[in-house]
């Protein structure tokens, strides 16, 4: 209910216009005079004031200077004598709302009332629409301190370090992250130092070069480049760089990079790697272990007959016996010579020589091996022994460099291998033949060890060059394959192999000798060579 | 009757070892060289033990063990598996039996082979 002072010294005039007003659902309180009338004004705080003009003591227009001075919003109405119009004016000029004339018309009053009253809606909604647009201007503002304070907080509290610089490459950001990364504190670094110094000698060169350049992510990019960064007491610290550089319209502005610590990944991977290691070498020890048992027990059966060909004189066991400890000693020496090669770095010895010569050894050794087996077969009044041995060696190589000892090796393993082929896996009553054929084939000589043996599943196949995996079950190491891959390996060589279950194996391993590998051997001490290095 | 022993391996020296073993006792030997020949010889000999190698070519002594077992003129002969494997490590009565419903060797003797051992592990199964 909206409340009215109504002023006027009147009384009959009071009481009209307040039972009209009171009708119109006004609330009103009443003065007699203009001192009343502030008093009740300073009270009551009405939102409208009816005052009457010409009154003895304080007059309408003062009231309506002191009302105005207190509450410039209040809606004031004067009521002025008929004529009066100088007065009414001049409270116009005083920022009366309206005037009425007496005597007082109650539509006139009406009006006047409805126009105060759309005038106080529109202050209000004024204000309204003014305190929202506070409201939501305060509202924006936090909304952008927010913002600014979360991207703040995300570059402040980012794991990875992230360092910005600008385009003369003075540091502008270093976040919490940079600062454990690196060990300096973001008030030694900002705007003092330069964002190479934070990279070994040379690397931050690369760095920018490579954001410069297409690869890891594209110009002006640098996706997991992965480096080095030095930090303030100087330890080298792995990291993966991920950045960009930054424009503004076309010209650049300077960068920014995003530092993640491979420090915890590069300890957790060498865990790995050991661990892998260690189990590596328990399944090693363990194959190991059958193989040498199985030496042993050999060795075992040799001493065994010899003993007691001396103790109970039965002279035939003898030279059975012996052949059996030299045959097992044969075995575990060239176990272990498997496994030296295996666990060692080795150069490869280059030397002058014949490749069907180092063939033609293995051929003799392996000839000589298998005769003794047939012989023991005929012993024993067995049929001939199943497996024959070939040659076919290719007469227009020449003398070329490579190393004789490691090949020797290679061929002596894929022979024993392509023997096993033939007798381990099968029990057919077939004729078993192995062909060890060399070729030359412009600068690279091949060696073919060639079996029609047990040929190799493709489980098998898969498996062949895994860590001493072998089909042989106490019968093998693992090795063999492992070590003669090794070798070729360490001599820039390549090994392959086609293989048929049923039907046979062909390895085939090819070794450069020509005129390339003079060069390379003589690349490391040629001061053509050192200059290069020096170089780049 | 002197008793017949069944000697199967498919390395001579191994056979030769063996055989050194046993040949004092006055058993007969025969030898094989493989799972089948073995197999055939059990038939044809009718041996009082077999020791056997359990790693060989071809079928294997597995494959062997399953034959003998399985035939009606066969599976009364005990048979002692010569083995390089360590038992428990993935070696076993049931590897031998193939989970299948026949009694397991009468014994098994780790290389390197002790020849006491073997000795009185043959000599327990054949009493006079």
């Amino acid at each position: 209910m909206l409340k009215i002072l109504l002023i006027d010294d009147e009384e009959p005039i009071r009481k009209i216009l307040g039972l009209y007003l009171r009708s119109k659902e006004y609330e009103v309180i009443t003065a007699a005079d203009g001192k009343e009338g502030i008093g009740l004004f300073h009270q009551e705080k009405p939102p409208v004031v009816l005052t009457d003009i010409k009154m003895p003591g304080m007059d309408g227009i003062e009231v309506l200077k002191k009302v105005k001075e207190m509450n410039p919003d209040t809606e004031v109405i004067v009521i002025t004598g008929h004529g009066d119009m100088d007065l009414a004016i001049q409270a116009l000029q005083l920022d009366a709302s309206d005037f009425i004339t007496k005597p007082v018309d109650n539509q006139a009053l009406s009006v006047a009332l409805k126009r105060a009253k759309e005038r106080m809606e529109i202050r209000r909604r004024l204000k309204e629409y003014t305190d929202n647009l506070e409201v939501m201007v305060k509202e924006a503002t936090e909304e952008l301190q927010k913002a600014h304070d979360f991207q703040t907080n995300l570059i402040q509290n980012s794991i990875d370090g992230i360092i910005a610089a600008d385009e003369d490459g003075t540091i502008l950001v270093f976040n919490q992250g940079a600062e454990e990364l690196t060990g300096y504190s973001a008030s030694e670094v900002i705007g003092k130092m330069h964002i190479d110094a934070i990279y070994p000698p040379g690397v931050g060169k690369t760095v920018h070069a490579t954001l410069d350049a297409e690869a890891y992510g594209g110009k002006s990019r640098l996706i997991n480049y992965e480096t080095l960064l030095i930090s303030r007491s100087g330890e080298e610290i792995p990291v993966r760089i991920s950045g960009a550089a930054l424009f503004e319209g076309r010209e650049a502005t300077g960068v920014v990079c995003f530092f993640q610590d491979l420090r915890e990944i590069k300890r957790l991977q060498s865990e790995l790697i050991q661990s892998e290691r260690l189990s590596a070498i328990g399944q090693a020890v363990a194959g190991m272990a059958h193989y040498t048992k199985n030496i042993l027990n050999g060795l075992q059966g040799g001493v065994y007959m010899v003993n007691t060909s001396l103790k109970k004189n039965k002279p035939d066991l003898l030279p059975k016996g012996w052949a059996m400890v030299g045959n097992n000693v044969g075995r575990i020496s060239d176990l272990v010579m498997n496994m030296l090669i295996y666990s060692k770095e080795r150069e490869p010895d280059y030397v002058d020589c014949s490749p069907n010569d180092v063939a033609e050894e293995v051929y003799n050794l392996m000839h000589e091996a298998l005769e003794a087996e047939a012989a023991k077969l005929y012993d024993l009044a067995k049929k001939e022994y199943k497996v024959k041995l070939f040659k076919d060696l290719d007469p227009s190589i020449d003398q070329c460099y490579m190393d004789p000892t490691g090949t020797h090796r290679c061929l002596l393993n894929l022979v024993t291998n392509a023997v096993d082929a033939c007798t381990l896996e099968s029990d057919e009553d077939k004729d078993f033949a192995i062909v060890i054929r060399t070729r030359k084939e412009e600068d690279v000589i091949r060696f073919d060890v060639i079996d029609n043996g047990s040929g190799m599943t493709e489980e098998v196949q898969e498996k062949l060059f895994e860590r001493f995996f072998s089909t042989k079950g106490p019968k093998g190491t693992g090795l063999g394959l492992l070590v003669t891959r090794k070798i070729v390996d360490e001599q820039g060589g390549t090994i392959s192999f086609e293989s048929a279950p049923g039907e046979g194996t062909t390895f085939t391993i090819r070794f450069p000798c020509g005129k390339e590998r003079l060069d390379k051997m003589m690349a490391p001490t040629s001061p053509a060579g050192q200059a290069e290095t020096s170089g780049s | 009757m002197a008793k017949k022993v069944l000697i199967v391996d498919d390395e001579i020296e191994q056979i030769d070892f063996a055989s050194t073993i046993l040949e004092a006792t006055g058993y007969t030997l025969i030898t094989a060289m493989d799972g089948r020949e073995g197999m055939k010889k059990a038939k044809a000999e009718n041996p009082d033990l077999i020791l056997m190698d359990i790693m060989m070519p071809g079928q294997g002594g597995i494959g062997m063990y399953q034959d003998l077992k399985h035939d009606d003129e066969t599976k009364h002969i005990p048979v002692i598996i010569v083995t390089g494997i360590t038992r428990g490590q993935g070696f076993d009565d049931a590897l031998v039996r193939q989970d299948q419903d026949i009694p397991g060797p009468e014994g098994y003797i780790e290389k390197p082979m002790n020849p006491e051992a073997v000795l009185k592990m043959v000599n327990d199964l054949l009493p006079e």
